[in-house]
């Protein structure tokens, strides 16, 4: 059981290895590099829709996350030349969009959710509890969703819609890829409570 | 013993990151184990809601990317060009900034001294332009002293830093410079005013065209020869300059004529049009050599 865990931590480590991007992107970044203002328009095309829907799982103001796009932009803008390509165009972009997202919401006070904050949940066991979530409304599921922590939205959107691995998930967060699968385990608990404690919302 | 491992998994085996590997045993893993396949569901249904959820969230609107393009030219405006504004304010902050680091002796003596010379020339001199002749004695020495102590290890304790800032030290020079001789300009201004009050001559320039290039070139000069020898040397060697001069003009002798050297004295003493450029030059090679003197000055104290 240790030998199988180990090596499943190993490979876990390199998963972004395997989800390599498009070279197309580290090419317009080399671009954006060398102040070329078309390839951050392109970076915007490629990358806006999915940073703003990000973005909004961070804050529900859309003239704060607008405002986080734009400054994640003149980020890219200054400092593409600082990548370095060890990791994925789009995990160094959404990084960088957190942080921005961070500074933001510090500079207008607003909290930022922490797991810490959360209070502990218990461990993951399988059991007939999970039906609940298999039997759920769809629609009402996908609102309740929208009804969870920041932090718990976050780790769902990042896995689930954008698609990032593990790996790629905890660069962007800047945390361990333990605390991003106790994140996801978490986040999964507390949709299955709101469905149990519909008060609680 | 591996459902416990393919539990964790199951997010990363849904959304197709997994290594190609673990994807295989975990795929062969939920054929055998049903807790598992119940798990698989419940995250299906999780992500399922998570993709529906942020589908809906909205597009952002137009004129982001301009936003974005305003925002980089109003930093670059910002880095790059300093309005002559924040620049007049950057120029005051450091004319401020050196206040305190001037000795703050230089202040009183300054005045006090001035003042003193002022007195000598009310007193003593019968006439208007007597006092005036008098007071342009003293003026020049007055602000050759004070600038001989406006720079360099011995008259700055904060020196070490200075060196160590961005602000070059021919600024800081220049800035501590305008200060003493501005305000040693301002006091033998001052002066001349109350002389020619006290003597009823409204026109001011005859008055002060006595002292002016006298005063700058022993400023210059005590300068330059701080930087080279230190502060004690140009004094010393304004004052025997200077008292070249007093000798010449109260030498006297009943009977006699003036020597030659005395009248030289006199004459150079009054050619403006010769100690100016003097001065300017003598204050340019001061301004050329002071980055090497810190330098130079450091590792001799030390």
């Amino acid at each position: 059981m240790d030998g199988a865990e180990t090596s499943y931590g190993a490979v876990w480590g390199n998963l972004s290895l395997r989800h390599r991007p498009a070279d197309g992107d580290v090419e317009i970044i080399a671009r954006v590099a060398v102040g070329d203002e078309d390839a951050l328009e392109k970076v915007y095309a490629r990358f806006g829709n999915s940073l703003f829907r990000y973005l909004l799982t961070l804050t529900s103001d859309r003239r704060l996350a607008e405002e986080i796009l734009q400054d994640t932009l003149v980020a890219v803008w200054r400092g593409a030349n600082t990548y370095r390509g060890r990791s994925s165009v789009k995990t160094w972009i959404f990084g960088i969009a957190r942080r921005q997202a961070h500074n933001a919401l510090r500079r207008n006070r607003l909290p930022l959710a922490a797991e810490e904050k959360l209070a502990a949940l218990p461990a993951a066991e399988p059991g007939p509890e999970e039906s609940l979530l298999v039997g759920a409304d769809r629609g009402e599921l996908a609102k309740n969703v929208g009804h969870l922590s920041p932090v718990h939205r976050e780790v769902l959107a990042l896995i689930f819609f954008h698609g990032l691995s593990y790996g790629e998930t905890a660069e962007v967060l800047g945390v361990k890829i333990g605390t991003v699968k106790s994140r996801l385990s978490n986040a999964k608990k507390a949709l299955r409570k709101t469905l149990q404690d519909p008060k609680e919302k | 013993m591996k459902a416990a491992h393919s539990m964790d998994l199951l997010p990363a085996y849904l959304n197709g990151t997994l290594d190609h590997e673990l994807a295989k045993d975990v795929r062969e893993h939920l054929q055998s184990c049903a807790g598992c396949r119940a798990e698989l569901a419940s995250w299906e249904a999780v992500s399922d809601a998570a993709v529906v959820r942020s589908e809906a969230l909205p597009a952002p609107s137009a004129g982001v990317m301009e936003g974005a393009w305003a925002k980089v030219e109003r930093e670059h405006a910002s880095l790059t060009e300093p309005s002559s504004i924040s620049k007049l304010s950057l120029a005051w902050q450091l004319l401020v900034g050196q206040i305190p680091l001037v000795r703050n002796k230089i202040w009183a003596a300054s005045a006090v001294t001035m003042a003193l010379g002022l007195a000598v020339s009310l007193l003593l001199s019968t006439g208007a332009s007597a006092a005036g002749a008098t007071f342009a004695l003293f003026a020049p020495v007055i602000a050759a002293v004070g600038v001989a102590f406006v720079y360099g290890p011995e008259n700055d304790p904060s020196l070490e830093i200075a060196l160590s800032t961005p602000t070059p030290a021919r600024l800081i020079l220049l800035a501590r410079l305008t200060l003493v001789y501005g305000y040693d300009l301002a006091l033998a201004l001052a002066a001349t005013a109350v002389l020619a009050v006290a003597n009823g001559t409204p026109d001011l320039w005859p008055l002060v065209s006595l002292w002016i290039g006298p005063m700058l070139f022993f400023s210059a000069l005590a300068l330059l020869l701080s930087l080279l020898f230190g502060s004690s040397t140009a004094v010393l060697t304004a004052m025997a300059l200077w008292g070249a001069r007093l000798a010449a003009a109260t030498y006297s002798a009943p009977g006699l004529d003036k020597p030659a050297w005395a009248e030289t004295m006199e004459a150079l003493w009054r050619a403006n049009a010769m100690l100016l450029p003097l001065a300017a030059l003598l204050l340019a090679v001061a301004l050329l050599l002071v980055p090497y003197r810190s330098v130079f000055a450091r590792s001799r104290t030390i």
